[in-house]
């Protein structure tokens, strides 16, 4: 995605802040932004993000809690085990549903058999404020699993939401570090926008070397992860 | 003009110092005036008992804890402040069926404890991205037996006063959210109260902007150096 570079300097926002939009028409508004009457203002705190593709205006944060969004992926633990559904904690204030007939060729008699405690990596198919999320273990667009459906083995580690995104964001750095890392050891990570990445590998031993890796390049700057890269890269 | 204990003017604040993200819950900030000192944390959008739900917007569940000891009536009364200022602001009807959990705690109480747990709790929210339409901030002062103005008082100077007023603004507007005062004032004595402590609560704004300012430039430094 494209961020306005006319104004290299950081917009830092507050809620209240009213939003001075240069292009009146056809706004679509993301995260922290809400319309009032006329004016366009900010209800969360932090930097805003600006891209004339479709005049898209959003509030980066670092908040958290995880609000559930339509067409995210995230990675759950099953709660609750039912004849219709599952009940997932994806982190949100509200537990996830995950109808047993949204996996890939499921059906009355060809169930799946997840156990309370199983990880599903699962994608939002239903997101809103009234309603509990729902979510398949289907890609609607190949109709396929495409890598959704439950972990197994591995270790989950808890991060921030933004440093979730900044790997969806194709941080060149980060992807470097990844693909160095790949070099070294064999493994295979999810990623789940709710602040979860599951990380396995061939031993126990490369899952932690694999889980610190990662874990340890959340707090550092771009520089500081090539140092880590290129020592990894032996 | 004779100068305060602190040799402060009588109508300058306290130094402010404000921390954000000190406690492993989804949002946490302490803000301090000189040696008054509160911590606050908030928890969610959460998950809310059954019997506090409400269908159309979030619970707010305040709970203020006291230096020392269990909370006590004037805890359930800051309890009352917090909730009454701070329920018009948080946008509480894009979480319905949520719980949003303040937890105040006065770490040391100087004088304007209400005005710092105010200015804590907005911090606080704003660690934790609760949408709000606004942002607060709080201000106390008092008016001593010499009819004289002392804003941000310490506890030495509450003592013995004529009256102790606390009022709270929000920041597009600065009108006014929440008042408080006690003891015998006249009209013209509480529209000068007002005045002072609307201009002191433009600084505190200033601070809390020079406070994210600084906590989001941290965090994308990560990314855009080099």
């Amino acid at each position: 995605m494209e961020i306005d570079l006319e104004k290299p300097e950081l917009k830092v926002v507050l809620p209240g802040d009213p939003i001075n939009v240069t292009k009146k028409e056809n706004i679509k508004l993301g995260p922290g932004l809400t319309q009032t009457q006329d004016s366009i203002i900010c209800i969360k705190a932090g930097i805003l993000n600006h891209t004339s593709v479709k005049n898209k205006w959003w509030v980066e944060n670092n908040q958290r809690r995880y609000i559930p969004a339509e067409k995210e992926s995230v990675i759950g633990t099953v709660t609750y085990k039912g004849g219709e559904f599952y009940r997932l904690d994806i982190g949100s204030a509200h537990q996830a549903i995950l109808p047993i007939l949204a996996f890939e060729n499921a059906n009355k008699k060809n169930r799946p058999n997840l156990n309370i405690g199983s990880l599903i990596y699962a994608r939002i198919s239903l997101a809103n404020k009234d309603m509990e999320p729902e979510l398949t273990c289907v890609n609607p667009e190949s109709n396929k699993a495409d890598g959704y459906g439950e972990l197994k083995g591995g270790f989950v580690i808890k991060c921030s939401l933004r440093y979730c995104r900044r790997f969806f964001s194709g941080e060149i750095e980060l992807i470097s570090l990844l693909e160095l890392l790949q070099k070294k050891k064999d493994f295979e990570m999810a990623i789940g926008m709710n602040g979860r990445i599951w990380i396995t590998s061939t031993s126990i031993k490369d899952t932690i070397f694999c889980c610190n890796v990662i874990k340890g390049a959340e707090n550092l700057n771009c520089s500081d992860i090539n140092k880590v890269a290129n020592s990894l890269g032996i | 003009m004779a100068n305060r204990a602190d040799k402060r003017s009588f109508s300058t604040i306290r130094p402010i110092s404000i921390s954000q993200s000190l406690l492993s819950r989804d949002g946490s900030a302490s803000f301090s005036f000189g040696k008054t000192k509160v911590l606050c944390s908030v928890n969610g959008p959460a998950e809310v008992k059954l019997r506090d739900e409400k269908l159309d917007k979030a619970t707010i569940d305040v709970v203020v804890r006291p230096l020392v000891g269990t909370p006590g009536t004037k805890d359930k009364t800051h309890e009352y402040i917090l909730r009454s200022a701070f329920e018009s602001v948080i946008q509480s009807g894009l979480h319905p069926r949520t719980q949003i959990q303040i937890v105040s705690q006065v770490m040391m109480d100087d004088g304007s404890i209400i005005a710092a747990a105010i200015n804590a709790t907005t911090m606080a929210l704003i660690d934790a991205g609760i949408p709000m339409k606004d942002i607060v901030a709080a201000v106390s002062c008092v008016i001593n037996k010499e009819d004289q103005i002392l804003l941000d008082p310490t506890a030495q100077e509450m003592e013995n006063v004529k009256s102790i007023h606390t009022f709270a603004f929000d920041k597009s507007s600065s009108s006014l959210l929440f008042c408080e005062s006690l003891g015998l004032f006249t009209d013209d004595q509480y529209f000068n109260c007002y005045e002072l402590c609307n201009v002191a609560a433009g600084r505190i704004f200033e601070e809390i902007r020079g406070a994210i300012t600084n906590k989001l430039q941290e965090y994308q430094g990560y990314q855009t150096e080099l």
